[in-house]
């Protein structure tokens, strides 16, 4: 079906009608990373990456939507990268045909379903789950395959059904989420079925309070198989007069162990779950030093093991499309915990590296 | 969103009465910034020390308060868009195709890394509702405005009106307005924090003649706290009391 699919939004793009737009733009991005494991090795790695994104609107309600990338990667090829699936091939990451009709619009082929509040962590995003969101760009999350209706009401209410077509229909996610804006609060309430038994409510919330950004985002998990548990996720975000912008998030994750003994690598390792832990904190503050300069520091902890993330980053628009920015990642924690994890978890000695970024992107 | 309209660029352009009072002035000046509608196309110019940045929006606006905007160029920002409904601001991020809602206090930061905040551009409150006006002086200045290809000295007789904060929620504690007498047009205004430091100088030019309407299509705001910082804005379109579409001021429209 995906090559099918394909095959046909190429084929509507070869066949270009007067009145249809072509609109061709996305970046290239070089990524140089020097990473020094747990054992003091050293390791350059070097990603390149062109992504290009497609916008073919073939009458004003049907839009095509294609953005394939292709990334090589250069010096180090037994490295992995969370966010990086396939090498020196073309992956068509997002593929989609969106129709607006009147009183709705349809999303059909693999694409972005954002869904919560959260900044870091999101327990509602059962579509495209991502961790460390802080640290890499989000517009690097996964497309996945599905169809989505959205149905809006009012200026700022809808009611949106998704549905994955990744495998039978039976087994794949789908669900609803109702969203409105209420006294200046958006909330949206959600269930998804994960396919199977198992199934999920969720909520989420955003507004202020006294001039402070509030928001909040939660799940109750019956998964298909194991015990239920329940995620929840509480912000806060501020600016100062000076335009320092503050942010935090706690992070209650029930599906995680209380202790280090207990927490599951296996699942981890095998990208099942995105974190070990019950309890875990976030804490970001940012300044744009000028138009085009902006420092960002970054700590994230599990606070049951109490290993941490810290992240720094420089960034800096160096010509009117090009980006430039360096950043670090330095875990820390004692021997065994999420961020520092021995070697009988981890013998590579990566998990937990301190990483050293030089990022360069260019827009066109 | 609103951009420019309603903030600083809009203005009046009764030309027979003359304000005799600091209210009267600011109220002339209010009333004549809304528009029942506005399209309006815009370039925005930001100077950092010796490099310059260009950008490109277009902008919908319904009355005070209701307002869209979308940038259409660099690369790196096209497709970025604001919705303002009422206290309601969203932004959606097309990178990761996602409507994020902007809480007050975000407001403060610049937009689109230009000198101007998100709060400057949308500030759709009635000065006199915030604050006390004071008719102070009037003064003869010279403002220099860009044509984008030259530079024109433009002289105004201006009334000059102290504005002094009467509730604690603003940004800008007192400000100083310039308004010229002729058009109501306010060709410039200094923006002070509460200790009295001046945060903030903008200025407003080559105004030009929409209909029954005078309008400025230059406008420049120098955020003092940033060393070598400028950002100009030219008005390349304008359309007032026209026709829209009702679905372009919803969240729906953002992610079309």
């Amino acid at each position: 079906m995906k090559k099918t699919f394909l095959l046909m939004i190429c084929s509507c793009l070869f066949i270009l009608p007067a009145s249809a737009e072509l609109d061709i733009g996305g970046y290239y991005k070089n990524e140089l990373a020097n990473i020094n494991d747990r054992y003091g090795h050293g390791l350059s790695v070097d990603v390149n990456k062109l992504r290009l994104k497609v916008d073919y609107e073939l009458t004003p309600t049907i839009n095509f939507h294609l953005e394939p990338e292709y990334v090589s990667l250069l010096n180090q090829s037994s490295v992995t990268l969370a966010d990086v699936s396939k090498y020196n091939e073309v992956v068509w990451d997002r593929t989609y045909v969106k129709i607006n009709f009147p009183d709705a619009d349809l999303t059909v082929g693999k694409q972005r379903v954002a869904w919560g509040t959260g900044m870091v962590w999101n327990p509602t995003d059962v579509f495209n789950p991502f961790a460390l969101s802080f640290a890499v760009a989000e517009e690097e999350r996964r497309g996945v395959e599905g169809v989505r209706l959205s149905v809006p009401w009012g200026v700022a209410s809808a009611v949106e059904y998704v549905v994955l077509t990744d495998r039978e229909i039976e087994r794949a996610k789908k669900g609803f989420k109702v969203k409105t804006n209420v006294n200046n609060y958006d909330m949206s309430a959600s269930y998804v079925n994960l396919g199977g038994d198992g199934y999920q409510f969720g909520f989420d919330t955003a507004g202020e309070l006294f001039d402070q950004g509030l928001y909040a985002e939660g799940a109750f998990v019956h998964p298909a198989s194991g015990n239920t548990y329940k995620k929840l996720v509480l912000g806060w975000n501020y600016t100062l007069e000076n335009s320092v912008g503050l942010n935090a998030e706690y992070f209650f994750n029930g599906q995680g162990a209380l202790y280090s003994n207990d927490y599951d690598w296996a699942s981890l390792l095998a990208g099942e779950i995105h974190q070990l832990g019950r309890n875990y904190c976030y804490f970001g503050i940012n300044k744009m030093l000028d138009e085009i300069t902006d420092v960002r520091l970054s700590f994230l902890s599990n606070i049951g093991d109490g290993s941490f993330i810290i992240y720094p980053a420089y960034s800096r628009n160096i010509f009117q499309n090009v980006d430039l920015s360096l950043e670090a990642m330095f875990p820390g924690g004692s021997e065994g915990t999420e961020y520092n994890p021995d070697e009988g978890i981890d013998p590579t000695g990566l998990i937990g590296s301190q990483i050293y970024f030089i990022k360069l992107k260019w827009s066109f | 969103m609103r951009i420019f309209i309603t903030c600083f660029l809009a203005l009046i352009i009764s030309s027979s009465v003359q304000a005799v009072t600091g209210d009267e002035t600011i109220r002339k000046m209010d009333s004549n910034m809304t528009f029942d509608t506005a399209y309006i196309e815009s370039r925005m110019v930001i100077h950092v020390e010796d490099q310059i940045r260009e950008k490109r929006f277009i902008s919908y606006s319904k009355g005070r308060d209701t307002g869209y905007s979308e940038f259409i160029s660099p690369a790196r920002d096209k497709g970025v868009k604001y919705l303002k409904l009422k206290d309601n601001m969203w932004i959606y991020m097309p990178s990761v195709e996602k409507t994020i809602k902007i809480a007050g206090h975000m407001l403060r930061q610049s937009m689109m890394g230009s000198d101007i905040s998100y709060e400057d551009a949308m500030e759709s409150t009635k000065l006199l509702d915030k604050y006390t006006a004071t008719l102070i002086s009037e003064e003869t200045v010279t403002i220099p405005y860009s044509t984008g290809t030259g530079t024109v000295n433009a002289k105004y007789n201006c009334f000059v009106v102290d504005l002094m904060s009467k509730v604690k929620e603003v940004t800008y504690w007192h400000r100083r307005i310039w308004v010229d007498k002729a058009t109501y047009v306010p060709v410039k205004e200094e923006l002070f924090a509460k200790s009295g430091k001046k945060l903030k100088v903008q200025t407003l030019g080559n105004v030009q003649k929409f209909d029954d309407r005078y309008y400025p299509v230059y406008y420049t705001m120098k955020d003092l706290l940033r060393a070598n910082s400028l950002t100009e804005m030219f008005i390349t379109k304008a359309e007032f009391n026209i026709n829209m579409p009702s679905d372009i001021f919803t969240e729906r429209n953002l992610t079309k």
